[in-house]
C-alpha cells in the first residue's frame, strides 16, 4: 500500500524499523540523514490543503453560490446587497506552503537510536520514530535479547584500541595457528560467560524452576550484568585473517574487540579488529528486505518495516517466556506498580505472558 | 575534497553538518577521515616477537580440587600455608587447583588419597597423596620418629600431603610399563603389563588378592602382594576397586573378583570375605565383558551385546528393577530398553550413570541425580537433557564423551574436552567454585582441555591438555 497523502503518512511513521549504518558515520550524523530523508520525502507528498478562514464581505461582491454560509433570499431590494454583509470562506493566505515555509521540518520527527554501534563499527542499527518508538526501544533494552556480530581479525597485531585504525604496538608471528586450536580456545573462553549468563539469572540455582529453564536453554541474564557471550564460532581462516560470529547480550564494541584481542594473546600471537559488522538485532537481520540503507529510506519504505517489524516483534517476543529473580517478586508486592510484569504463578501459562506483551504492542 | 565528495556520493551516504541539517539544506557532506589503516615508518620498524614455534608439543596438566587436610590433593600449602598472618589455611579447595606433577598418564582416587601414575619405563612410575592409615599408598619412612640402634625402622607416614613416589617391587623395573591405577576405601590396585597386578592396604576382607591374616596389622606395613598375570586365563586389561572389594577384567572378556562380599559385592553368590580372585558367574557365563565400574558396594558390567548386568548392594534402589531385596548377589541382567549402543557404565555411592552413542547420558538410583531438585529417585534410567551439557542451536555437535562416578557426586566429559559436574558438592569436590550442591550439569572452568576425570569421595582429580 502507497501512502500518498502526507498527514496520515506523518500518523503512521510511529514505531520501530531497522536501518544499516556504514562504518565511519557517526551514530548522530546517521539520525540526522535519516530525519532529513524523511523530511525530504515527505513534503513532496500530497500536502494537506491550504486552510480557509472566514471573513464579512458585502453581499453584492460575493456569489451567493458560491462561499457564502447562509442562505440568503435573493428577493431583497436591490439596494440593501451594498450594506448586508455575508460570512464567506477565504484562503487564508497565512497558511501558503510559500510563506510558511515546508509543512514538515525536522522538528516533526523525534528519532531515537536502540543500542548503538561504534563509529567503525557498520551493520544493523535500530531506529525509533516519534514517542511510540522511543518507548517500545526502551522496553527491548530491559528484554535483554541477544545480538549478532560478524568480525573480522586478523592476526600478528596488536594496536593501542584493539583495532585496526589507531598505532599498532606489537607485532607477533601467527603461522603456528589453525583452526583447531582456535576452536579450543574459543570454547574455554565461553566457559566462564555460560556460567555467569546462568547464575545472572537471578533464580535459586537449587531449584526446580532453574532446572527446567536451564533445561530448555531458557537461562539468560535477568539481573543488570557485565556482558555475557552466549556463542562464539569461527566462520572461515585464511591466515593471518579470521571471521568469526559472536552472539552477545548487553555488549559493547569495545567489548568485542577486546575478545578478539584475548583471542589472540591466548592463541600466544596477537590480534586486532578489521571489521565488526552488527548482523542481528534481536528479531531484526541484515539481510532483511525492510532493513533500509541510506539511500532507500523514504516515507513509504519506512511505514513498510514499521508495519513488518509490529507484526514480528509481537510473535517472537510472545514467544520467549519470562520468569523473575527473586528480588522481583518482593519488589511487585512492595509497589504493586509497573504491570510489564506477569504475575508469579505456579502454572504460569500462555496467558499471563500474553496480556504483558499485549500491553507492549498495543502501545 | 571533491575525491571524498564523490566517495561518499558513490556509497550513497549524505552526510550533514549541523547547520546546514537545521535549515533542510541537503547540498553540504562533511568530511569525515578514513580509517582505513596505512602503514607508517614507525610500524614497519618494530620487531616481530615469536612466542611459539609451529610443532610446540601439548603438556598435560593434573587439576584437583575437594578437601585439602587428608592431603588428597597433594598440595601442602592449602590447609598448611607458610605464613599463616597472610594466608588463611584453605580447608576446601572449591576451584581446580593446578598440581604441578610432569608425566602423568593415569589418576585414581580412594577414599581420601589419590594415586597418579605415568606411563614411562622409569624406576618411579607411580605416586600417591592423602591418608595412608592402611598403608595403601605403600610404605615411607618416617623422619620423625627416633630409631635406637639394632632397631629395624617400623613407622610410616600415616598422611602424605604431596605426591611421593611409591617404592614397588618390581623384578625389572625399565622394561614394564604401568596399564591402570584403582583405589578403594582402604587399598588400592596397580595393574602392570608385564609384572602383573600390585595390591597394597587393607586386606580384611581379601580385597588385595591375599589369604586373611587375623589380627594384622596395617598400618606402617611395607607387604605389597604381586597376583602376575599367569595366574588368570588371559592377561588383565583393566582393574576396578569397589568399597572393600576388587574386580579384574581380563582381555578375553572374563571377570575375576575378590573381597568383602556381604552384600554380594564379588558377584559370587556367597556371603563370607573371598580372599583369591574367583571368576564371576551368573547371568556372566560364556559372555564377553568389555567395561567394569564400581565405587562402592554396586557393581555394574558393560558386555560386548550391548547388555548391561548389575550385581550387589540395591540399598537405594540401584537394582530395584531386578530384585526387590537390598542386595543382588549374583550378576544379573538388567532389563533396559537398549535402541542404540551403550559406550560406557558408571556405578557410583546411591545411583548409576549409563553412556550411549549418542552421547546422551542417562541416570537412575538415589540422591541428586542432575535432573533438578525435585528427582530423587528412579528406579528405571531417565535421560538427562542435552542443554544442560552445552547442546544449543549454535552448537549441535556437542555430546558427551566420558562419564565417571564418585560417592555423591557425578561428572561427565564433552566432545569439546568440557567438564560437568553435578551431586552433593561435600568440601568443595565438584569443582564450581562454590560450596552448594549442585542438582544439574554445570561447566567446571579448568581453562583447558579435559580428558581425563577421577572422583573420590570429598576430591577429584582431573586430567587436561594445554590448548596449544
Amino acid at each position: 500500500m502507497v501512502v500518498t497523502y502526507a498527514p496520515t503518512a506523518h500518523k503512521l511513521l510511529q514505531g520501530v524499523f531497522a536501518v544499516y549504518k556504514p562504518s565511519g558515520v557517526a551514530i548522530s550524523s546517521l539520525l540526522r540523514e535519516v530525519q532529513g530523508r524523511l523530511v525530504q520525502d515527505i513534503n513532496t507528498l500530497e500536502q494537506r490543503p491550504q486552510k480557509q478562514m472566514i471573513l464579512f464581505k458585502p453581499a453584492s461582491e460575493t456569489h451567493l453560490t458560491k462561499g457564502s454560509l447562509l442562505d440568503c433570499d435573493t428577493s431583497e431590494p436591490s439596494n440593501d446587497k451594498l450594506h448586508h454583509m455575508v460570512p464567506t470562506y477565504v484562503p487564508d493566505w497565512f497558511d501558503h506552503p510559500l510563506v510558511q515555509g515546508p509543512r514538515y521540518n525536522n522538528d516533526s520527527f523525534h528519532i531515537s537510536a536502540g543500542h548503538t554501534l561504534d563509529v567503525h563499527a557498520c551493520g544493523l542499527q535500530v531506529l525509533g520514530l516519534q514517542e511510540q518508538g522511543e518507548e517500545i526501544l526502551q522496553k527491548m533494552k530491559k528484554l535483554n535479547l541477544p545480538r549478532r556480530y560478524q568480525v573480522k581479525g586478523q592476526f600478528g597485531l596488536a594496536s593501542l584500541t584493539f583495532g585496526g585504525e589507531s598505532r599498532i604496538v606489537e607485532k607477533s608471528t601467527w603461522d603456528h595457528i589453525t583452526e583447531e586450536k582456535i576452536t579450543r580456545v574459543l570454547t574455554v573462553l565461553q566457559g566462564k560467560h555460560r556460567n555467569a549468563c546462568m547464575e545472572a539469572s537471578g533464580l535459586d540455582l537449587s531449584s526446580q524452576q532453574a532446572y527446567r529453564l536451564a533445561s530448555k536453554g531458557f537461562l539468560r541474564p535477568y539481573v543488570p550484568t557485565d556482558s555475557v557471550i552466549i556463542d562464539m564460532k569461527l566462520t572461515s581462516l585464511k591466515l593471518p585473517e579470521f571471521i568469526l560470529d559472536i552472539t552477545c547480550i548487553r555488549e559493547s564494541c569495545i567489548f568485542i574487540r577486546k575478545i578478539i584481542h584475548q583471542i589472540g594473546l591466548e592463541l600466544r600471537s596477537n590480534a586486532i579488529c578489521t571489521q565488526l559488522q552488527r548482523q542481528q538485532d534481536a528479531v531484526f537481520t541484515i539481510h532483511d528486505e525492510l532493513t533500509l540503507l541510506g539511500k532507500n529510506v523514504n516515507v513509504n519504505n519506512v511505514i513498510d518495516s514499521i508495519n513488518h517489524t509490529n507484526n514480528i516483534l509481537r510473535k517472537s517476543v510472545l514467544k520467549r517466556k519470562r520468569y523473575f529473580a527473586k528480588t522481583s517478586v518482593k519488589m511487585l508486592q512492595q509497589n504493586k506498580s509497573d504491570i510489564l510484569f506477569p504475575e508469579p504463578s505456579k502454572n504460569s501459562t500462555s496467558e499471563t505472558v500474553n496480556k504483558a506483551f499485549d500491553h507492549l504492542a498495543s502501545s | 575534497m571533491t575525491n571524498i565528495v564523490r566517495k561518499l556520493k558513490k556509497w550513497n551516504v549524505l552526510l550533514l553538518c549541523n547547520k546546514h541539517s537545521q535549515l533542510n539544506h541537503h547540498k553540504c557532506t562533511v568530511y569525515t577521515p578514513s580509517y582505513k589503516r596505512t602503514v607508517d615508518d614507525v610500524e614497519e620498524k618494530q620487531p616481530v616477537h615469536k612466542f611459539i614455534g609451529k610443532h610446540r608439543k601439548r603438556v598435560s596438566r593434573i587439576h584437583v580440587c575437594g578437601l585439602t587436610v587428608t592431603g588428597a590433593l597433594g598440595v601442602l600449602k592449602l590447609p598448611l600455608p607458610e605464613n599463616k598472618l597472610r594466608i588463611p589455611p584453605k580447608f576446601q579447595q572449591n576451584y581446580p587447583y593446578h598440581l604441578i606433577i610432569d608425566d602423568i598418564s593415569h589418576i585414581a582416587c580412594g577414599y581420601g588419597f589419590s594415586i597418579l601414575a605415568s606411563k614411562l619405563k622409569d624406576q618411579i612410575k607411580v605416586w600417591g597423596c592423602g591418608i595412608n592409615t592402611n598403608s595403601q599408598i605403600g610404605f615411607h619412612k618416617s623422619r620423625k620418629t627416633k630409631i635406637k640402634k639394632g632397631e629395624t625402622h617400623t613407622k610410616s607416614y600415616q598422611y602424605l600431603m604431596e605426591p611421593t613416589p611409591i617404592p614397588l617391587p618390581f623384578k625389572d623395573a625399565g622394561k614394564t610399563r604401568v596399564i591402570d591405577v584403582a583405589c578403594g576405601r582402604a587399598h588400592s590396585l596397580i595393574l602392570t603389563d608385564k609384572e602383573g597386578i600390585f595390591a597394597m592396604g587393607n586386606n580384611a576382607f581379601g580385597q588385595c588378592g591375599r589369604q586373611i591374616i587375623e589380627g594384622e596389622v596395617y598400618e606402617s606395613s611395607a607387604k605389597v602382594h604381586r597376583i602376575p598375570h599367569e595366574r588368570f586365563p588371559s592377561p588383565v586389561v583393566k582393574v576396578v576397586c569397589g568399597m572393600d572389594h576388587s574386580l579384574f577384567l581380563t582381555q578375553t572378556g572374563e571377570l575375576f573378583s575378590c573381597g568383602w562380599s556381604a552384600d554380594g559385592q564379588t558377584g559370587l553368590g556367597i556371603a563370607e570375605p573371598v580372599p583369591e580372585p574367583t571368576q564371576l558367574r551368573g547371568d556372566l557365563d560364556g559372555v564377553k565383558i568389555t567395561q567394569v565400574s564400581s565405587f562402592a558396594d554396586t557393581s555394574l558390567a558393560l558386555s560386548d551385546t550391548n547388555d548391561i548386568f548389575g550385581w550387589g548392594s540395591s540399598e537405594y534402589g540401584q537394582l530395584a528393577c531386578v530384585t526387590e531385596s537390598t542386595q543382588a548377589m549374583l550378576p544379573t541382567k538388567l532389563p533396559f530398553d537398549r535402541q542404540k549402543k551403550i559406550i560406557q557404565v558408571a556405578a557410583g555411592g546411591t545411583a548409576c550413570l549409563l553412556l550411549n552413542e549418542s552421547g546422551d547420558v542417562w541416570v537412575w538410583g538415589y540422591g541428586i541425580l542432575g535432573k533438578g531438585p525435585n528427582l530423587e529417585n528412579a528406579v528405571w534410567p531417565r535421560r538427562i537433557p542435552r542443554t544442560l551439557f552445552g547442546f544449543s542451536q549454535f552448537k549441535p555437535d556437542i555430546h558427551v564423551k566420558q562419564i565417571k562416578c564418585g560417592l555423591g557426586s557425578f561428572s561427565a566429559i564433552t566432545n569439546t574436552g568440557e567438564l560437568y559436574t553435578w551431586g552433593k558438592n561435600k568440601s568443595g569436590c565438584l569443582g564450581i567454585g562454590s560450596a552448594r550442591d549442585q542438582y544439574f550439569p554445570w561447566k567446571v572452568l579448568t581453562g583447558f582441555e579435559v580428558v581425563d576425570v577421577s572422583c573420590g569421595v570429598d576430591h577429584m582429580v582431573v586430567k587436561s591438555k594445554s590448548l596449544l
